[in-house]
């Protein structure tokens, strides 16, 4: 178990920056999740942190110990990836046992050491039913048990995992989501998990860094990214319902936004402190938008409903407002035609501000 | 106008049937999902739709024209393959205009209709690139303009969004409903995605293996999903199943679960002791409340920001509940759950469905 | 120490390979008296001459030797005809080649075995074959021309065309032949379109390896040819054997000539030739 500790690490590829300077802390035992779009150097960062590759400067700490110039084979990190490499002449109990075969004389383990790690291991991923089945034979989804089960076994000190469900269909995928949540959470092994996908990421870390183009644009839990982004790209990225963003601007202690006005409240220091009145941009979660009718005078805006999209237990209704789409959430039942036209309320909590210059949050 | 029919439609490759007995009926200008996992034969169905495959059995059916045997070019029916496949040693302009050149269509004409889908693609910037220097974004844009420029009766779009990420596709995927509604033609769309079928779609055909399951509106395979295929398929996170056995009181069968049981108030074809499945969807499982009163211990949650899914154990079964972003519990919290009645499926032994609630209070809960 | 033995061993290489090369070119320019001195050989020319280039070229009135005429070194016909012949060939395997090479990636033309069935047909030693074909091409009467050269050249090397096309053409995507179709080509169209441009690299190598096989081939034009259509690579060798004894310098002058052609075409072509060289080694 160990604690991951990166230092203005970076990694060039000429004048391309895959990695730029990046400084983050992964706590020993916790479930951390590297979230991006490709490109973003998710995987560079990844490949940092087992040794696969050398940073151009700065520094990757297990537990305060440099790694620079240890190779990947003394890291002791377990690799779990989309293409595993199952050996499909050996059973299950033989593919999860090569590793800890491989190294019998050098780790002094007994044949029924290994017995018996194979089957709490098999126990741990839900194979304990398959341990004699040849692995030619498994299903898809069992062999991505059996990928885990054998870098697990091997008791690594981190686990690298690169995207290993998106080979899965999207129902075992869930399953695996949770059931690898709680595995970690059960065995405590220091987990960095690398996806594109903010839903996988949300659900199982504890922590999330969000990167994009080598930059690291917010380092939090959950929480954090959904109800406080530190800008407009997080913003964007997370949440399964795409976010809204209007253009405003800052007037006498509110935001006018499209013909209505949201009061700031307290909020207002951080506004009238800004040396620059450069544009603003306010998101709201489209869960988070009240509809009321277009006449009810605690609407802010008004808009108009462009496209329904039923998702089955609610509907993401599109909406035009003043030339920007916007998003709402409506139980089905609550269905409006195309055309017709919504008043929506912005709740001043839910509205968070963004300096169009920077990309940053207005605090 | 182009309604598309395949009849009783077979294609095998040696032993395995790629295509099983599809029949499917296309409306004009309907915007038509085929969903599956890979594998099911989405793809296949497409290519026969389109005559680059031949059908060992069944007819391929356009308006009310036999087109088994025509050759693909001669249908008027554009395809987006899922690999795209432009043309990597032209350029954008030169991808767009390729299928109007063979037409032999006049240069005028042939540069007003690239640049109006380049308009309508926002790739007007790109038209002197070639592919190799376009993201996977723009790449996607361009084979659907080389589509949309030949103004074709129909067009198929073999799993256009899936080589994209996460959130390009959610910002792609209300443009291409918009595109569609647009263009006003038929669009059969191929994806093993059900939240781009259930939001896109007009209505949406559940394959597996080579075999239709149903075909439906979004509403209807949701609500009221023909077999545990199709339920688990639809819907995200997927339905739980909970065994149960049959029982029959008083004229009216109740199944039963270790944790609860369910009487229905209509009949339902069930013989007393038969193993059956109990399917309620994670959204109709509410974790304390009102009424909450099974008892369950929780597993895991998963905080997805605009909700949070908790994975429950009810007895050895693991289930998955929806409840409020704020929500949160610890790791082996004993909670109480209740499913809402109105929202319960019952499937026999075989998974087929054999009474889905739907809205309507046919069913009551009963405790254990 | 690793460093040093690989520093060695490319040493090895590169004097092992360099040294014929340096050879021929220093000896193409060396005149007569230089060529086998008695005593010690000096592996630089005293003396340089561009004679052994005029005498093969035809260029030269009179000849160093007292057994031969100028005109007997004159090399002009040989390499016209290796031209001719080796591109001939060249062009005709291709031709063939490609089209078969097409049909076994795209269509599974033949089943599953023609390919290897193909390529058997080089696995034949040429000498074996040579002599029975003989017979043959007299019977034909192709012995002795142009077209019989051509044919054999592109048969021999047919093989090669399609096994390396092969690969080149199942690494274009199936669809992009499909996409071809739906917007309206024929197959002839969709190949040539379509798929013919995205194979620019490999049919530019694959052209170049026949074309280097066919130019230096010399047992074929042994049997094949004599006299009238006997190419540069057979005229080489009478050089060595002729009144006039080992004749170094002509040797080495003509060698050096034989290297032309395929070098500036694959200079030429290089752009190509890098892409295609190793595009089609890796299958998906």
């Amino acid at each position: 178990m160990s604690s991951i500790t990166l230092k203005s690490l970076s990694k060039h590829f000429g004048t391309l920056r895959a990695v730029d300077n990046l400084d983050l802390d992964v706590p020993h035992g916790s479930f951390t999740a590297l979230l991006g779009p490709s490109g973003c150097g998710k995987t560079t960062t990844m490949n940092m942190i087992s040794g696969l590759e050398q940073p151009t400067t700065g520094e990757v700490y297990f537990d305060e110990r440099a790694m620079s110039g240890v190779e990947t084979g003394r890291r002791n990190v377990g690799f779990v990836f989309q293409n595993y490499a199952i050996f499909t002449h050996m059973t299950v109990a033989e593919n999860l046992g090569f590793g800890l075969q491989s190294q019998r004389r050098r780790e002094r383990v007994s044949k029924e050491e290994i017995d018996r790690r194979v089957k709490e291991v098999a126990e741990t991923v839900g194979l304990s039913s398959a341990l004699d089945r040849g692995a030619a034979r498994l299903s898809v989804n069992d062999l991505q048990k059996v990928a885990l089960g054998r870098a697990m076994i091997m008791r690594p000190t981190i686990f690298l995992l690169d995207e290993p469900f998106s080979n899965l269909d999207s129902a075992f995928r869930a399953y695996m989501r949770a059931e690898l949540k709680r595995i970690q959470h059960d065995v405590g092994q220091t987990m960095v998990y690398v996806t594109h996908d903010q839903v996988e990421a949300m659900g199982m870390a504890d922590r999330i860094a969000v990167m994009d183009r080598g930059e690291l644009q917010q380092y939090g839990s959950p929480d954090d990214l959904y109800e406080r982004p530190a800008n407009t790209f997080v913003a964007r990225f997370i949440g399964s319902v795409l976010n809204n963003f209007l253009p405003v601007r800052y007037a006498d202690g509110g935001l006018a936004v499209g013909e209505g006005r949201v009061e700031l409240g307290d909020r207002r220091a951080a506004f009238e402190s800004r040396a620059t009145a450069s544009d603003l941009t306010a998101t709201i979660r489209p869960e988070r938008v009240r509809v009321v009718d277009p006449g009810d005078a605690s609407a802010t805006i008004r808009a108009v409903v462009t496209l329904v999209e039923p998702l089955g237990p609610k509907d993401v209704v599109h909406l035009e407002h003043d030339g920007t789409a916007l998003r709402v959430a409506l139980p089905p039942s609550e269905r409006p035609a195309i055309g017709a036209a919504l008043g929506l309320c912005f709740d001043p909590d839910q509205v968070h501000v963004f300096d169009d210059s920077t990309g940053l949050a207005v605090r | 106008m182009a309604r598309i029919r395949l009849v009783n439609v077979t294609k095998r490759y040696g032993s395995v049937s790629a295509m099983d007995d599809v029949t499917l009926d296309i409306a004009d200008g309907e915007f038509f999902a085929i969903l599956g996992p890979p594998g099911a034969g989405k793809t296949t169905t497409l290519r026969t739709i389109l005559g680059l495959e031949k059908p060992d059995a069944g007819q391929v059916l356009l308006d009310d024209d036999d087109v088994t045997a025509m050759w693909p070019g001669d249908r008027d029916i554009a395809i987006v393959f899922q690999n795209l496949a432009l043309y990597p040693d032209k350029t954008v302009y030169g991808n767009l205009a390729f299928p109007l050149r063979q037409r032999k269509l006049p240069k005028q004409e042939i540069d007003e209709r690239v640049r109006r889908a380049a308009k309508v693609l926002k790739i007007e910037p790109l038209l002197d690139r070639k592919p190799a220097k376009l993201s996977g974004g723009e790449r996607q844009r361009v084979a659907i303009g080389r589509a949309i420029v030949r103004d074709p009766r129909a067009y198929l779009f073999d799993e256009p969004l899936s080589a994209l990420d996460a959130l390009l596709r959610l910002e792609m995927r209300s443009e291409l409903k918009y595109l569609q509604r647009d263009l006003n033609r038929t669009l059969v769309y191929v994806t093993h995605d059900q939240v781009e079928a259930m939001s896109m779609a007009d209505r949406i055909a559940v394959l597996r293996d080579g075999a239709v399951q149903q075909v439906a509106t979004p509403e209807d395979v949701y609500h009221r999903p023909v077999n545990r295929f199709v339920a688990t398929t639809i819907g995200s996170p997927p339905m739980n199943f909970l065994p149960a056995t049959a029982r029959l009181e008083n004229g009216s069968v109740i199944v039963e679960n270790p944790s609860f049981s369910v009487r229905s108030l209509r009949p339902v074809a069930l013989e007393e002791g038969a193993p059956c499945w109990i399917g309620v969807r994670p959204e109709d499982v509410h974790v304390g409340g009102d009424g909450a009163s099974i008892d369950a211990t929780v597993f895991v949650t998963e905080p997805l920001g605009g909700e949070t899914v908790v994975d429950l154990h009810l007895g050895e079964r693991v289930v998955k509940a929806v409840a409020p972003p704020t929500v949160r519990f610890a790791a082996d919290e004993a909670v109480r759950i209740r499913f809402d009645p109105r929202r319960l499926h019952i499937f026999d032994a075989a998974g087929d469905a054999l009474a889905s609630a739907a809205g309507e209070p046919i069913f009551e809960l009963t405790g254990s | 120490m690793k460093k040093t033995l690989r520093i060695t061993a490319i040493a090895i290489y590169a004097v092992v390979f360099g040294f014929p090369l340096y050879w021929v070119t220093t000896m193409a320019i060396k005149p007569k008296a230089e060529e086998n001195p008695p005593g010690i050989t000096l592996w630089k020319p005293q003396d340089p001459t561009i004679k052994n280039f005029k005498d093969i070229l035809g260029l030269s009135k009179t000849s160093d030797s007292a057994f031969a005429t100028a005109k007997d070194y004159s090399a002009l016909t040989p390499l016209k005809n290796s031209f001719l012949a080796a591109g001939g060939g060249t062009l005709l395997a291709l031709a063939v080649g490609v089209f078969a090479a097409y049909g076994i990636a795209r269509f599974r033309a033949g089943g599953a075995q023609l390919p290897f069935q193909i390529l058997q047909l080089r696995m034949f030693p040429p000498a074996a074959v040579v002599i029975p074909l003989y017979f043959m091409f007299i019977y034909l009467k192709l012995w002795n021309t142009l077209p019989g050269l051509i044919l054999i050249y592109g048969a021999v090397t047919f093989p090669f065309v399609v096994w390396l096309m092969r690969s080149f053409f199942q690494d274009v995507p199936r669809e992009i032949s499909e996409a071809a179709i739906v917007d309206g080509c024929t197959q002839w169209g969709a190949f040539f379109k379509a798929v013919l441009p995205q194979v620019k690299g490999g049919l530019a190598a694959t052209g170049l390896f026949v074309f280097i096989l066919n130019w230096s081939d010399y047992l074929i034009v042994l049997v094949m040819t004599q006299d009238k259509w006997t190419t540069a690579p057979l005229f080489l060798s009478t050089l060595s054997g002729g009144a006039g004894g080992q004749e170094y310098g002509h040797q080495a002058a003509l060698a050096v000539l034989l290297i032309l052609p395929p070098a500036i075409l694959g200079l030429s072509i290089q752009k190509y030739l890098v892409r295609g060289l190793t595009f089609g080694a890796i299958k998906r």
